[in-house]
């Protein structure tokens, strides 16, 4: 599934144009980067929780050459999945 | 930050969608991940991530108060992997 799916659901079942639809969800994924960007947590009920985790520096390696490289200190964004999604996604 | 204020956030950027509208489809954008996930399919978002399901090894847990071991059967959980620009922004 890609963003253009998800744009044609919103389109079929709502009265936006297509373009509209595609802004909406433009929009929405902004949103999310910059609520995480801005340091807060996103908690969506049922299907999860987005943050932004701090990465400690450690040595990692080239999965090709197998080399060691480093890995810088910094963030990443962390996505914890809600009680709902799990057990739907487990049950299958 | 939670739904709706997320939901009012989105309501708030964008003139044509009312706070009704924007929850709409808020609902739809995490209900087809839902359902995408329970399908076993992938979700690509360009720029943004992906979702998908992983599946875990069976292993020999612990139970945590009495230290007894207990088998832990193999399961499919969800996973998201951020993309280089979600990535970058959290540098």
């Amino acid at each position: 599934m890609t963003k253009e799916d998800i744009v044609n659901r919103i389109w079929e079942n709502m009265s936006l144009s297509k373009k509209q639809s595609a802004e909406v969800i433009d929009q929405l994924l902004v949103i999310i980067k910059d609520v995480l960007n801005d340091g807060e947590r996103l908690k969506i009920g049922g299907f999860g929780v987005f943050e932004i985790r701090e990465r400690k520096a450690r040595m990692g390696r080239n999965p090709k050459t197998g080399e060691k490289a480093p890995i810088k200190q910094g963030e990443t964004i962390k996505f914890k999945p809600g009680k709902t999604l799990k057990q739907a996604v487990a049950s299958e | 930050m939670t739904k709706s204020e997320f939901i009012a956030e989105l309501a708030n950027s964008v003139d044509y969608l009312s706070y009704r509208e924007a929850a709409i489809v808020v609902d739809t954008f995490f209900n087809s991940i839902h359902d995408a996930l329970v399908a076993g399919d992938k979700v690509e978002l360009r720029g943004f991530g992906s979702f998908k399901t992983k599946v875990r090894q069976p292993r020999t847990g612990r139970n945590p108060k009495t230290g007894d071991s207990v088998n832990v059967a193999s399961k499919r959980v969800p996973y998201f992997k951020p993309g280089k620009e979600l990535k970058h922004l959290a540098e």
